[in-house]
């Protein structure tokens, strides 16, 4: 489990310090996907640092599978539990061919030859990127490129994955593909912790989370969030499709709150 | 008049052993009114055709034309200047004050001082910036969609009969990308506007004209209503089909009669509730 406990967190800056997060409670259980959404500069993606103790809380805790992040004696193991994929993938991406890039990390912790070769293999077939092993990286695609960050993460074998809008810079087939995988990752028992602000990409998870300036404004399921009112003062906007559902809900159809696919507006008539 | 592609290719490092063709034999004209939309997928050539329609890459092959004269070099000091917005551009904001910036284009043009603070007054204003409050800001105290507008108004103070935005609503916010969207639907006032991206959901109810590009080839050029109505298209180009037109699609496979198919959420549940009513 990931559990954040009343966490502060502020930046230093010379006009006085500017706080991202104030008394952020929130967990993020194995197999569970938990999305957090708010407009910019929320402090979504501050908490993506916290997550894994690349930032540390002034205020409250953060603890991975019972570990306090603050502990410098468990930095290595917080750090090898939770994976973290950021928002341009690009930045993130360090070896010239997409084999060399995924056994990066593995290496780089003294995971034997062999092993290492099997969980690239594991970590590529997982994203899709399977018979791509040669390719230079810069030759992939936008969401290739993205799914090749999220194996690069997988293959140290991480409980819990972190993604920072790891479908921004994505066209929607993409995006679709970044989605299936979380979606696979998660039946098979890894915690998600997935920042955006599509809410499309967020009704897909087990709970969402809506962050305000810093603080926590909402939280339950993808229904009871998208149920409530305040979702658009927010900053938060459902998409075409959200606009589509609403309108025919007002018009008497059916329609569920978190009716973000064509195929659940479909069902709906 | 407008710009004119005679059968354009582009050709990354030509002639070494890099050589990556990103446009082959594009033949197309951006008109100077309305708003065109360019589509495709990662990788199909749309920057490339942005950059050569900005003049700042010639075409490997074929011509480029605007206002009929042969394009030699960039556009944006042309007697009728074209404007390229970047992908992100206000990574790009420089100077200590919202209007110094704005008003860069106009001052680097050799324009007094007064006009060029005039320009930029009336380039905040048609971003929705009022210039009382932004004017003296630190470019660096604004929000994402504010910071983007403010790029926009720098490119806008130049007054380009022509503007081209590359990916103009990418990471922001939803209240972001509403004003961002506003401000270029509107541009199509005083210029002929393209706007080049892989999110067809967010421009296609607003475009007057859509091209489809597929591996540096056009596959669909016409009217935005008539990619709206042959949706097909969008696989065709190897992209996703926009979820409000997937949901129209599907339901008429699902045997609802509906009618035709509409980009705007309100129109498109209107058509879906009728399709509805009519098969109970």
């Amino acid at each position: 489990m990931i559990e954040f406990a009343g966490v502060t967190f502020a930046y230093p800056s010379p006009g006085g310090d500017v706080v991202a997060l104030r008394s952020v409670s929130l967990s993020v259980a194995p197999g569970e996907s938990v999305a957090v959404l708010g407009a910019n500069g929320s402090g979504k993606s501050t908490l993506a640092l916290l997550a894994n103790g690349l930032r540390l809380p002034r205020e409250g805790s953060v603890l991975v599978d019972g570990m306090d992040t603050s502990d410098g004696a468990h930095v290595w193991d917080v750090r090898i539990r939770v994976g973290l994929v950021l928002q341009n993938p690009d930045n993130q991406i360090v070896a010239t061919t997409v084999e060399e890039d995924v056994a990066f990390g593995p290496e780089n912790l003294g995971v034997e030859p062999e092993l290492i070769r099997e969980r690239v293999a594991r970590a590529l077939e997982t994203v899709g990127l399977g018979g791509l092993e040669g390719r230079e990286p810069h030759h992939l695609s936008g969401g290739q490129r993205q799914r090749l960050a999220i194996a690069g993460a997988l293959a140290l074998e991480p409980a819990y994955l972190v993604l920072d809008e790891p479908t921004a810079m994505l066209d929607l087939q993409g995006r679709a593909d970044v989605l299936g995988v979380l979606d696979t990752l998660r039946e098979r028992g890894t915690g998600i912790l997935h920042i955006t602000h599509h809410l499309a990409d967020a009704a897909r998870a087990d709970r969402v989370v809506v962050l305000d300036r810093g603080e926590v404004a909402l939280s339950g399921t993808p229904v009871e969030v998208f149920a409530e009112e305040s979702l658009s003062s927010l900053g938060l906007a459902a998409p075409p499709i959200g606009e589509l559902a609403d309108a025919l809900r007002a018009a008497g159809v059916p329609v569920p709150a978190a009716a973000y696919t064509a195929e659940s507006v479909v069902e709906a008539l | 008049m407008s710009l004119g592609f005679s059968d354009v290719g582009y050709i990354y490092g030509d002639g070494t052993a890099y050589a990556t063709r990103a446009l082959g034999g594009v033949t197309l004209e951006l008109p100077r009114t309305g708003l065109t939309l360019v589509l495709g997928a990662t990788g199909s050539g749309k920057s490339t055709l942005l950059r050569l329609a900005a003049g700042l890459l010639l075409p490997t092959t074929g011509s480029l034309t605007y206002d009929g004269a042969p394009v030699t070099g960039p556009l944006a000091t042309a007697a009728r200047p074209v404007g390229l917005v970047f992908q992100s551009p206000e990574t790009q904001l420089f100077a200590e004050t919202v209007i110094e910036d704005v008003a860069f284009a106009p001052r680097n043009r050799g324009r007094a001082a007064s006009e060029s603070r005039a320009a930029a007054e009336r380039a905040l204003r048609t971003v929705g910036l009022d210039p009382a409050s932004f004017a003296d800001r630190s470019p660096f105290s604004l929000s994402g969609g504010e910071a983007r507008r403010v790029a926009i108004a720098g490119v806008l103070a130049m007054e380009p009969a022509t503007l081209l935005f590359d990916e103009p609503t990418a990471g922001l916010d939803a209240s972001g990308r509403r004003a961002v969207r506003e401000v270029v639907a509107s541009a199509r006032r005083d210029a002929g506007v393209v706007v080049v991206t892989h999110d067809a959901e967010e421009f296609l109810g607003v475009a007057d004209r859509a091209v489809l590009l597929k591996d540096g080839a056009v596959t669909f050029d016409g009217p935005a209503a008539t990619l709206v109505g042959e949706p097909d298209r969008f696989a065709e180009a190897g992209l996703r089909m926009p979820e409000v037109l997937r949901a129209q699609v599907l339901a008429r496979e699902a045997g609802f009669p509906v009618e035709r198919f509409s980009a705007d959420p309100a129109e498109a549940a209107a058509l879906l509730g009728d399709a509805r009513g009519a098969s109970r």
